[in-house]
């Protein structure tokens, strides 16, 4: 039962990120694909040292994967996540969409929100950036408005808790 | 150590209608029970310390033994001395701690379940152990261990009683969970008026163990698992130990068994490991007899009129009795399982999604005949939802697990490639047949597994139940309330958008906290969850 008529689906969320957030992203990516160089470098090494056998080519490989897998994440994937990153707060409802690849929607009615807290990290401080995380009595109804502006975070947490506050009911 | 408003009477007075505010203590036998519970855990360990000990002198072995229990006795001592509650007329209070004094309070009206737990050594002494849930993520309040009277009048005190006038006129026949039975049960909610002390022993059974039940006892392929899996951690951990030598008399030499060649015992075992089966199999139906009886036995399913709304009441068990109640407005949906043997003989089994429980996926009866379950089922969760007719999704998912099951068939042959052509180019033997048979074996099964996978799919909503099932050997078919629904997650990975598809997720506080409707076209799921929820949803939806 209950066929839709015609095709539906989850409009996009109001609001974008914050501006900053890609490059908080871009310098995240770049952080750890410095660790990667350094890997790949110590693998070059050992694969130009040690005798060569017919394991050398995987250590090749293994370097050349070490090497170009961050490439993605310094280049155009923060761009296509600021594009996807979206978030909206009504009096009813928290959705957020997020993802690159997979594409997550979450919806929470703000009756049933139990805990809504933000956090920040030293780097996300650099960046003015913060999240905030709106928990319910499900342990897989966990939703986060990941990178916002430190002020409107605050902002969204203090509209959130009134929100929450005004409704009593048991929140199971 | 013992609170000053204790009055120094004996820890069970035999009166039952003790003054509400009084402090009282646990059972005098928890004195005796904490201790063996303690040695329990500490029994390897102790004998371990006593036989070191011993090993130098006997004496020394035994007094090490020796003080080791007094210490037991000691530490078990500690929580009887220690631990107090009462009830008031709008609190349980429980007051226990040696160094660190911790008073619990819960309010009456928060408490959602009670679970009464006894084990072969607290049915001995005839005291059992009582835990009270009360709110959703907060641990349970224990009191280990209770006298069965004192158990019972707690329970009552707790779910049951209308201690006060004002919590009297709480009690109404249209309450959250009176809807639930409705047309089906009509003396439990007009029961309101008859003392709680009554009502509390005679309530609507809703279920019984019936012994011819039994047969699902040796089908069911999860038990059989954990057996065997027991069965060879013990060997695998004591194999040194056995004698085979001299209790068998079996010798393992070189290419020899007790100097005989090994080939003359291939031809026994023949004969031999048909045999084993057989005896394997005997031995395990009966076993899993003995063990279903030992578990299940006096199953109960009883529907009593509580505090607010009514309860369910689950006990069970020989050797050791568990008796679990909770307010059925916390019961948020159920579940029925078909497993693949068990389907086969026409079985399942039904579990509740609740809050406030240890377990919040409960069993509610063993495997039972699939109409007994839909029978039990349709009158826990007040109406049919199990029986509603499902929209399937469409021909999509089909060809995704058709295409999922090629692959793997793929997968799984080539794997079977590797050792043939290893044997084939480093020995003298071509088994071209393995490769084949696991082709032609791993095909049909996948493909079965495919085609019963997309079958299975589905959804419907009811009056007020989503009902979900999905499965390909094992099928799963979840009823969940719609107001048991605390938010909504719509993922869509790649291959999901290209194929249209999406994985829902509702999330809730009961049971395993979420529902998962795998595999639903997208569009169909916004307009699920709109219908389900349309509060929630509708202003995000275009």
């Amino acid at each position: 039962m209950n066929a839709p008529d015609a095709p539906r689906r989850l409009r996009e969320p109001a609001h974008q990120v914050s501006e900053r957030a890609p490059a908080y992203w871009r310098m995240t990516s770049a952080i750890g694909a410095v660790f990667w160089l350094a890997f790949a470098i110590g693998a070059a090494v050992t694969a130009v040292l040690t005798p060569s056998g017919w394991w050398t080519w995987l250590i090749w490989l293994a370097v050349a994967l070490m090497v170009l897998a961050p490439i993605p994440g310094v280049t155009f994937v923060p761009s296509v996540r600021f594009r996807i990153h979206r978030w909206e707060v009504t009096e009813i409802a928290v959705h957020v969409r997020h993802g690159w690849l997979t594409v997550v929607d979450e919806i929470v009615p703000l009756s049933r929100v139990q805990t809504v807290d933000s956090t920040q990290g030293p780097l996300m401080r650099h960046f003015g950036l913060r999240t905030v995380k709106v928990s319910t009595a499900s342990s897989a109804g966990i939703v986060e408005i990941s990178c916002l502006d430190d002020a409107l975070a605050l902002e969204v947490v203090a509209k959130l808790v009134a929100i929450t506050a005004a409704t009593p009911e048991d929140a199971t | 150590m013992s609170t000053p408003e204790t009055p120094p009477t004996p820890p069970t007075p035999p009166q039952p209608p003790v003054p509400e505010d009084e402090w009282q203590r646990l059972a005098g036998w928890t004195a005796v029970v904490s201790p063996i519970s303690t040695l329990r855990q500490a029994v390897i360990p102790v004998a371990v310390g006593a036989f070191g000990a011993g090993q130098a002198n006997p004496l020394i072995g035994l007094l090490v033994a020796v003080g080791i229990a007094v210490v037991a006795a000691v530490i078990g001592l500690i929580p009887w001395l220690t631990t107090t509650y009462r009830v008031t007329p709008t609190h349980l209070e429980v007051r226990k701690g040696l160094l660190n004094r911790t008073t619990l309070t819960a309010r009456l009206d928060r408490v959602r379940s009670v679970d009464l737990n006894s084990t072969l050594v607290h049915r001995a002494l005839g005291v059992t152990k009582v835990s009270v849930g009360t709110g959703v993520d907060e641990g349970q309040i224990n009191l280990d261990s209770l006298t069965k009277e004192s158990a019972a009048r707690l329970r009552r005190e707790l779910l049951h009683a209308t201690p006060s006038p004002s919590a009297a006129e709480a009690v109404e026949p249209g309450g959250e969970a009176s809807g639930d039975e409705g047309s089906t049960e009509s003396t439990a909610t007009g029961g309101s008026e008859v003392s709680p002390a009554s009502v509390a022993d005679d309530g609507e059974v809703i279920a019984k163990l019936d012994w011819s039940w039994i047969k699902y006892a040796p089908l069911n392929l999860k038990n059989l698992a954990i057996a065997l899996g027991g069965l060879a951690a013990f060997f695998g951990a004591f194999s040194e130990l056995i004698p085979w030598e001299q209790t068998l008399g079996l010798r393992v030499d070189d290419g020899e068994i007790n100097g005989r060649p090994i080939e003359s015992f291939l031809d026994m075992l023949l004969i031999a490991i048909p045999i084993a089966v057989v005896v394997a199999v005997l031995v395990w139906a009966a076993g899993s007899c003995v063990g279903y009886v030992v578990r299940w036995w006096d199953l109960q399913v009883v529907r009593e009129q509580g505090r607010e709304g009514t309860t369910l009441r689950r006990s069970f068990g020989l050797t050791s009795t568990r008796a679990t109640t909770v307010e059925e407005a916390k019961v948020r949906g159920a579940t029925s399982t078909v497993g693949p043997l068990i389907g086969l003989a026409g079985g399942a089994d039904l579990n509740l999604l609740t809050t406030g429980l240890d377990d919040n996926f409960p069993a509610v009866l063993p495997t039972a005949p699939e109409s007994v379950v839909s029978t039990v089922g349709r009158d826990i969760l007040g109406e049919d939802a199990f029986s509603a007719e499902l929209t399937g999704h469409g021909p999509r998912p089909r060809r995704r697990y058709w295409f999922r099951a090629l692959i793997g068939t793929a997968i799984v042959t080539s794997l079977a490639l590797v050792p043939t052509v290893l044997i084939g180019v480093y020995g003298d033997l071509w088994l071209w047949w393995l490769p084949v048979a696991v082709l032609v074996i791993g095909f049909v099964l996948e493909l079965l597994g495919a085609e019963l996978a997309h079958r299975h799919l589905g959804h419907a909503l009811t009056e007020r139940y989503l009902v979900v099932r999905s499965g390909s050997f094992t099928t799963v078919r979840t009823a969940l309330q719609t107001e048991g629904i605390i938010g909504w997650r719509v993922k869509q990975t790649y291959f999901d958008r290209r194929l249209g598809l999406a994985q829902v997720t509702a999330m809730t506080a009961a049971g395993r906290e979420y529902v998962e409707v795998p595999d639903v076209p997208v569009e169909t799921a916004v307009a699920l969850a709109t219908a389900a929820t349309p509060r929630t949803v509708s202003e995000f939806v275009e």
